[in-house]
């Protein structure tokens, strides 16, 4: 499904200097798996999503990226959503004066129509939405509001939960999901990432914590360190991880 | 030499045509003196304070003649407002075969300014020759001196017009003509009435629109004003709107600018007496290299108690420059002004340019005064957010676009109005 070659990304900083992010990441994600990308503040894990959703002001300087057959390294961020990738924001941007209603519907026909279906009327879209709604445990209210605009933590990411559900994608990339979730929200969210695993269907999930990993359960766990991946594992690494922190695999990452 | 001395050889041949009109003996006075002040101003120039950013000194080399009767049968628009009293002039003359008015209440008087002038001179002779203050804008003088057409709207006491009067200004088929519509609004006690003043083009390039609007708003009454200037991306608009308030008045103008090569707004709020409220909106859009729209708005707060609210917004693309002057005088007599100035601007281009200037001059005591503007740039986060949930990127600016303008255009009552100018607007947020 998701195949990264020795992928290499820098980005300029406010002093125009070059800094490096990604050193030469590998990764293969088949049909149906769920991976962890796990590691430290500032490893590069946020960046990986990014460049994968097609965010511009990184430079790939190497490698590179297929989903599903289709080389992303040329497609605009709009063409890699439609061609089945979605990614879960960390920080969900707010949107004032867009209703958020609209935009899902703008979203979801923009991909129906990529993937030559008719666009939902207004009926169906309605009754749609709120059974999704209810399966991530937001209230409807929602729907009338600005994108994202006052939501708290816990709704932003609901609604991203909320967006994937209705956008149906082949890769879904979580970005730190989990962060500012209270226990309920998080079993929700979990709930409803759940609900989407399929054999046809990847999902990788970047977090710092153990504590998601809980809820979905990973097939693979790997580490990033300073934009490698050290190791990988079953989903016991993650304890392990848990347990002795991060410290341990340092070693690993100067002989790289 | 000045601007105007240098143009006053077809000016003088234009004045010569429109003192020949059949007209009243105090008309043809009036339109004399008013040209020799506009020749004694000349055009306006950057050295005036009120006319620093925006430079008309071109239109000096332009020689200018009237149009000659467009022969269009059909209003090129793909959509007129549905239920409206509609009144049309082609190249500034009525025409009668284009209007629309089985609309309009008997009692409200609504007719071409050319016929008003003979069948009702008694009631529109002491407004045409009021006595009044200096204008800043000099170009206003040559409109009184060159005004052959327009509407004449007189709405009785405590008459309310149902439907919005729909003034529809369309310049066809011509180049390089000088048109001078005169506008004179009479509401009178407790009468409401809605206006929409568009302007349009159709196959007109290089003309020149010298526009004068008079709104006199009596004691308890409303007027709703609106301004659609779609001129051709070549023509020059200038426009001058008075509006005089008596006390317990309410107006709300809105302005929606996308047209023209040049245009420039100003609007003039006379508040002499108490309690007397009026409330400016306004958006622009800027999409051409070289475009330039200016707004200049000047209230004049001079009795107790009286409200004046302005929001403007503006989105420039390219080369454009946008100017925003909006002016608040509380005189020593103007005690509980409630004034309020915003403009905010959303440049898509490192190229655009916005002057804006809210400024409040105050001499009462016991005001609330505010005023804030801001220029800034697209929110990248929210188009990356759009794109990533597959919205094609030029959709993606549309929506930012109209979520930006979404705040001023929610402040349109008229429902059929708002639809209207809210297609409008997806026409030129076309970035």
């Amino acid at each position: 499904m998701l195949k990264i070659k020795n992928l290499h990304a820098s980005i300029q900083d406010e002093k125009q200097k070059t800094k490096s992010i990604l050193r030469g990441i590998d990764l293969h994600v088949k049909p149906g798996e769920v991976h962890a990308i796990m590691g430290p503040n500032g490893s590069g894990k946020s960046t990986l999503a990014n460049i994968l959703a097609g965010r511009e002001e990184y430079q790939i300087t190497q490698g590179e990226m297929w989903l599903d057959g289709q080389n992303l390294m040329d497609l605009p961020p709009e063409a890699r959503a439609t061609a089945g990738l979605f990614l879960a924001f960390q920080y969900p941007v707010e949107i004032p004066g867009v209703n958020n209603m609209y935009f899902l519907k703008a979203a979801v026909n923009s991909v129906r129509k990529q993937r030559q279906l008719p666009p939902l009327d207004a009926m169906d879209f309605l009754t749609l939405i709120k059974s999704k709604m209810k399966e991530v445990g937001m209230d409807e209210k929602f729907l009338n509001r600005a994108v994202n605009e006052g939501f708290s933590g816990g709704e932003k990411k609901r609604n991203e939960i909320l967006q994937m559900l209705m956008l149906e994608p082949k890769l879904a990339i979580l970005d730190e999901t989990d962060s500012g979730l209270d226990i309920d929200a998080l079993q929700s969210v979990a709930k409803g990432v759940n609900s989407l695993r399929d054999p046809n269907r990847s999902i990788v999930v970047v977090t710092h914590y153990q504590r998601l990993l809980s809820y979905i359960v990973p097939d693979v766990v790997h580490v990033m360190v300073k934009g490698q991946i050290i190791k990988s594992g079953g989903k016991e690494l993650a304890l392990e991880l848990e347990e002795k922190g991060y410290g341990w695999l340092n070693e690993n990452v100067e002989q790289v | 030499m000045s601007a105007a001395l240098r143009m006053s050889t077809w000016l003088e041949s234009l004045f010569t045509d429109v003192s020949a009109d059949l007209q009243p003996s105090w008309l043809q006075v009036f339109r004399a003196q008013q040209f020799e002040k506009f020749l004694h101003r000349g055009l306006p120039t950057r050295k005036e304070e009120w006319w620093k950013y925006t430079n008309v000194a071109y239109l000096e080399k332009t020689k200018f003649s009237f149009p000659v009767l467009s022969e269009i049968t059909k209003i090129p628009l793909k959509k007129t407002l549905d239920s409206a009293i509609l009144m049309v002039f082609k190249n500034g003359r009525f025409s009668q075969e284009l209007s629309r008015t089985h609309l309009l209440p008997p009692e409200v008087i609504l007719s071409p300014l050319n016929q008003a002038i003979i069948t009702h001179e008694n009631l529109i002779k002491p407004y045409l020759l009021k006595k009044q203050p200096e204008l800043r804008n000099s170009l206003a003088y040559l409109n009184s001196a060159f005004a052959r057409d327009g509407m004449f709207l007189y709405v009785p006491e405590n008459c309310i017009v149902p439907y919005p009067i729909h003034l529809l200004f369309l310049n066809t088929e011509q180049d390089d003509f000088i048109s001078c519509p005169r506008n004179i609004v009479i509401v009178k006690e407790n009468a409401q009435v809605k206006i929409m003043e568009e302007h349009a083009a159709y196959q007109a390039n290089n003309y020149f629109t010298n526009v004068m609007t008079e709104l006199y708003v009596s004691a308890y009454a409303c007027l709703d004003y609106y301004k659609l200037q779609n001129e051709s991306s070549t023509a020059t608009h200038v426009a001058d709107i008075q509006v005089q308030q008596k006390h317990d008045s309410h107006v709300n103008t809105f302005f929606a600018d996308y047209g023209s090569r040049l245009a420039r707004e100003d609007l003039t709020v006379n508040m002499h007496e108490r309690n007397a409220a009026c409330h400016m909106n306004g958006l622009y859009l800027l999409e051409q290299d070289e475009q330039q729209i200016d707004n200049h708005i000047y209230v004049d707060h001079v009795a107790t108690n009286c409200n004046s609210s302005m929001l403007y917004k503006g989105i420039l693309d390219k080369k454009s420059q946008a100017v925003f002057n909006g002016k608040v005088f509380a005189h020593a007599g103007a005690k509980q002004t409630h004034a309020k100035q915003s403009n905010h601007n959303l440049l898509l281009s490192p190229m655009a340019e916005v002057n804006t200037k809210p400024e409040l001059e105050i001499y009462a005591d016991d005001v609330k005064c505010t005023h804030g503007a801001t220029v800034g740039q697209l929110d990248e986060n929210a188009l990356f957010y759009l794109r990533a949930r597959g919205i094609e990127k030029q959709e993606a600016l549309q929506i930012l676009a109209q979520a930006f303008v979404e705040e001023v255009m929610q402040k349109i009552a008229d429902p059929d109005v708002k639809k209207y100018i809210q297609q409008q607007v997806r026409q030129h947020a076309n970035l």
